[in-house]
């Protein structure tokens, strides 16, 4: 999970492509920087859950 | 006439054709001589006579181990034979010979069922090998299970997803966390060795101490049907088993088959005899034209040690070395100093979770404080490494030196010096882990008009040089056991331990050690040894100072210097010059023996 965070929070990486590949992204920066921008809407506390997580990334992007 | 011939070929034994096998069949396989083609016997990873498979389970034919021949009729029959359409039917276990005959021997169609191997076809389109990459994880000397590296293959889909693709590798099973134990158990063949696919994640997570490791990249130029082909041997041969042995038939090694498996005349697998070292078998690839492009990612350290030196703010120092990262620190930094204190930070978090100097709770905490913090900042380019010189360009890690010893009391000698394995402190590092030196079984013989003796044998050496930055100051460590004559007389066993610090840069570095040992030849002595060096690298060209200073229980001091310079004439040839002094007091005899030396040698890698 820690990893996808840090991704999520330095707007990049290799887990974030993954991810977007899996949920068929087309425009990955844009995705990229929505996640980035809504990164305390995802990771809400210390206590989320990964379905929590995927939940609140699917809820962002609609 | 010619059912007349088939049968005095069956009756004369000399080629056992089965009675199950058509007739059609047995003269397709007599006039193409299948057995005896390449494919088939790596298909069997035949090599010298026999198969390296070592479970018997993975012959259809008793003597299948050693016969290739028996083993295809077996192989031919048994498919015949066999009318089943499960998971289990002969055709889907054993996917990759069955394909391959079937191909070979048109007639095959013709008598055979063949099943629908729903599961094994569902396995291959998981696969969606699209492209095959050859990753070695470089070496770490902290482990000695792994200190030459690991090479595996990673199968990609046409997607760039890689951490959802396969690992393929070799590994010896065992849940052997004792790296030294793992080592010696493995020299002597002692584990099962086994192909594993493993989600790619998987195979990642077992580095734990991935921080350490820069990961190499090697997309190889393989075409699909070659892949396909490589694709079917895996599925079968995953199934069994072979002895594992520590430094020939080993990860790398086995790796090697999959490639002459996918591709038709390659011989990759014969360059090895009695050791293999994963940068070897890399060379070999590369050598072989397969390698299309290398990928440099660089280890967690790296990337940290980068982040370190581009630190320039004293406050950004301080956040990322606290323990509570007060965010106050961070206020009045420019973005860039502020960005990379909080990248540095959350790496270094990280780190402190692995070496388990953390509570989970509070890791998560402090992690998501950081993260949140570094969210806010936008999308910033990384820090770039400087790409180390490529595995690819170094030296081979047999080393055969050959050299004229001139000593100002005993004259002049031949030295002759075979070492199989691996980089010590005299080679050019370019390629190589920075300051990480291990030698295994390095054997030196001198020969002069008086006497021909073994002057040495380190048995294991071990030397391991970090240089210490603004965060970390790693201690420098060293361990050696073997032979050698400590007192240029008799042969004794040596074990040696010891710690130390260098300072500087890898281009420049100086260090000091203290290191007691033992030495037994008829009696125990001990001695505690002094050292202070320096060494200069460069691309081509490394230059070495050492000053030693021996102090053994039994009444001997000695003292060296040792000046050396190593020149690299092309990759895998070098010429080194070193001038030594160096003298033995005796307390006991009252007496003082003092010598100098000048060695020039040249070094063979191959």
């Amino acid at each position: 999970m820690d990893s996808l965070a840090t991704d999520i929070a330095m707007g990049k990486g290799e887990k974030l492509d993954t991810l977007a590949a899996l949920l068929d992204i087309q425009n990955k920066s844009v995705f990229a920087a929505t996640l980035q921008q809504n990164f305390s809407a995802i990771y809400t506390d210390d206590q989320v859950s990964s379905a929590q997580v995927i939940d609140n990334i699917l809820t962002i992007i609609g | 006439m010619r059912l007349i011939l088939v049968l005095a070929l069956i009756w004369l034994g000399n080629s056992p054709l089965q009675a199950a096998i058509p007739v059609d069949l047995q003269q397709e396989i007599e006039s193409s001589q299948l057995y005896r083609s390449n494919h088939w016997l790596k298909l069997l990873h035949f090599r010298n006579h026999q198969s390296e498979i070592d479970d018997p389970r993975f012959f259809l034919a008793k003597d299948g181990k050693t016969n290739p021949q028996a083993e295809l009729l077996a192989s031919v029959e048994q498919l015949i034979e066999d009318r089943s359409d499960t998971a289990d039917s002969r055709f889907c276990l054993f996917i990759s010979r069955s394909s391959w005959l079937l191909e070979q021997l048109p007639s095959l169609r013709k008598h055979i069922i063949i099943p629908a191997c729903t599961a094994l076809n569902k396995e291959l389109a998981d696969l969606k090998a699209h492209r095959v990459t050859l990753i070695l994880a470089s070496a770490h000397i902290n482990s000695p299970a792994s200190a030459f590296g690991h090479t595996f293959l990673r199968i990609d889909s046409a997607e760039s997803t890689p951490l959802i693709s396969y690992a393929v590798s070799y590994a010896a099973e065992t849940d052997e966390s004792n790296g030294f134990i793992y080592a010696f158990r493995g020299i002597f063949g002692g584990y099962i060795g086994k192909y594993s696919i493993l989600p790619y994640y998987e195979k990642i997570k077992e580095y734990n101490d991935l921080e350490q490791r820069d990961i190499w990249e090697y997309p190889l130029n393989l075409t699909p049907a070659e892949i396909h082909t490589m694709a079917l041997h895996i599925l079968e041969i995953r199934n069994f088993t072979a002895d594992y042995f520590f430094f020939l038939e080993n990860c790398s090694y086995n790796i090697l088959w999959l490639l002459e498996i996918a591709r038709d005349g390659l011989d990759l697998t014969d360059q090895f005899s009695f050791n293999t070292i994963p940068i070897d078998t890399l060379r070999v690839v590369n050598a072989a034209d397969l390698i299309a492009r290398e990928d440099y990612r660089p280890s967690m350290r790296k990337n940290i040690q980068v982040m370190i030196k581009q630190l320039s703010d004293q406050k950004a120092l301080q956040f990322a070395a606290s323990d509570d990262y007060d965010l106050a620190l961070l206020q009045d930094l420019s973005l860039q100093q502020k960005i990379l204190a909080l990248g540095l930070s959350i790496e270094l978090l990280k780190i402190r979770r692995n070496d388990h100097a953390i509570q989970p709770g509070e890791y998560t905490r402090l992690l998501l404080k950081l993260l949140r913090e570094r969210s806010k900042l936008g999308l910033q380019p990384s820090v770039e490494v400087p790409r180390p010189v490529s595995p690819l360009d170094g030296h081979f890690s047999n080393r055969l030196s050959l050299a004229v010893l001139h000593s100002r009391d005993e004259g002049d000698s031949l030295q002759i010096g075979l070492k199989p394995a691996y980089h010590d402190s005299i080679d050019i590092e370019s390629g190589y882990l920075e300051g990480a030196f291990i030698s295994f079984v390095d054997t030196t013989l001198s020969v002069s008009s008086e006497r021909t003796r073994l002057e040495s044998m380190k048995i294991v050496d071990i030397q391991s040089l970090a240089l210490p930055d603004k965060i970390f100051s790693p201690v420098s460590w060293l361990a050696a056991f073997g032979l050698e004559r400590p007192f240029n007389n008799e042969l004794h066993t040596y074990l040696r331990a010891g710690v130390g610090k260098a300072w500087g840069k890898p281009e420049l570095y100086g260090y000091v050690m203290l290191a007691p040992g033992v030495y037994y030849e008829r009696d125990w002595i001990s001695s505690v040894s002094y050292r202070a060096g320096l060494m200069a690298n460069g691309r081509k060209l490394k230059l070495g100072l050492e000053l030693e200073r021996e102090n053994f229980n039994s009444d001997q001091d000695v003292t060296g210097l040792q000046l050396f310079l190593t020149y690299a004439l092309s990759k895998n040839l070098a010429a080194h010059v070193s001038w030594s002094s160096e003298s033995i007091e005796d307390d006991a005899m009252a007496s003082r023996d003092q010598d100098e030396t000048l060695l020039i040698s040249t070094m063979f890698y191959f």
